[in-house]
């Protein structure tokens, strides 16, 4: 009902200041009449110089090349940032496989490989009690 | 009080109803026609913003200016481009019917009038009749049939031009309300673009720190 009214409102708006309206229609009628002839007079100069009126104004060409050269720059930006972030992501893997390997095998002290490996007397290798073992650094 | 104190025939009522139904009816098209006609100059005007599209993403221009003087200069080649096309058919007729006026050394033939022209193919209707309803003149029925429409040989070349014409005419009308649109989105864009507002929050009597 609301719709209805502001639509009835609307046209008896419309309807009062139709005059003025048609009067400012009649006046641009006008001004583009006159602006089609001033550039029909134009084009025919244009047209007989070699150019076309209808054709992209310097200024719509600049406008084009640099935003072409724009976004050139913004792909070769892009590809370049991806390329960083690949390496980068590729590196972070690797290091997280690394310290995953390590973790899996069970980290021998040197001294303690020393010990097992040399045996002055060729002997077979004793059970070696932890009394025994060799106190290093705990890491 | 005062309406219940005039007495008014059944036929008074029925007209007064009708008219009142007429006259609603009459400003609900006219608001209906005006929207789609906004509409229509609101998808118009979105034209200029493809136009002037690169022109604001390459920040050619530093000044609302020189932004706008372009931008009337590529709306102008664009109505110009647009309108050729029904503005040589307003010529072309305006061509034939001084042709048609050289060969037929009629000169000064109305193409629109009832006897040999392009009114021979619309109803002709008598006046409205209207009865005095509390001292004003309103319709009070529908007009009669005075001709009805019919075909004459003599007003061939009526029937081909008048519409031609009609089309033409309606057409660059259509580009010049085009124009207007885009003229008014212009205006709207060099705005939007170059004027900037800032708005700071001032501090009210209320405030507590001073």
């Amino acid at each position: 009902m609301l719709t209805f009214l502001k639509v009835f409102g609307r046209g008896i708006l419309v309807t009062i200041l139709l005059p003025f309206i048609l009067l400012v229609l009649a006046l641009y009628l006008v001004y583009c009449l006159l602006l089609f002839v001033i550039m029909f007079f134009r084009g025919v100069i244009a047209f007989f110089s070699g150019g076309n009126i209808g054709s992209e104004l310097p200024e719509d060409l600049e406008a084009k090349r640099i935003v072409l050269e724009n976004e050139k720059s913004d792909a070769q930006a892009k590809d370049m940032l991806n390329m960083m972030y690949q390496g980068m992501a590729q590196s972070m893997a690797q290091a997280a496989f690394n310290q995953a390997q390590q973790q899996q095998q069970p980290q021998v002290r040197p001294d303690v490989i020393d010990y097992l490996t040399t045996n002055e007397n060729n002997e077979a290798p004793q059970e070696i009690t932890q009394q025994e073992m060799p106190q290093g650094e705990d890491k | 009080m005062i309406l219940a104190a005039i007495k008014l025939s059944e036929n008074t009522k029925k007209a007064l109803i009708i008219f009142f139904l007429i006259f609603i009816i009459i400003f609900v098209l006219i608001g209906y026609i005006s929207l789609a006609i906004e509409a229509g100059m609101k998808r118009q005007g979105s034209k200029a913003d493809a136009m002037l599209a690169n022109v604001v993403k390459a920040e050619l221009f530093d000044s609302e200016k020189k932004f706008r003087r372009f931008a009337i200069r590529k709306n102008a080649r664009v109505f110009y481009v647009e309108s050729r096309v029904p503005f040589l058919i307003i010529l072309g007729c305006g061509l034939a019917y001084v042709l048609y006026c050289l060969f037929t050394a009629k000169w000064g033939y109305n193409p629109f009038n009832k006897t040999d022209g392009f009114g021979t193919l619309l109803y002709e209707f008598s006046a409205w009749p209207k009865e005095k309803f509390f001292g004003i003149n309103l319709i009070s029925g529908w007009p009669s049939v005075v001709t009805k429409p019919h075909f004459e040989v003599s007003a061939i070349f009526s029937y081909i031009i008048v519409p031609a014409l009609i089309v033409g005419v309606v057409w660059f009308l259509i580009y010049v309300l085009a124009y207007i649109s885009r003229s008014i989105r212009i205006g709207k864009i060099a705005r939007s673009i170059y004027r900037k507002k800032l708005v700071a929050d001032e501090p009210t009597s209320t405030s507590v720190n001073h």
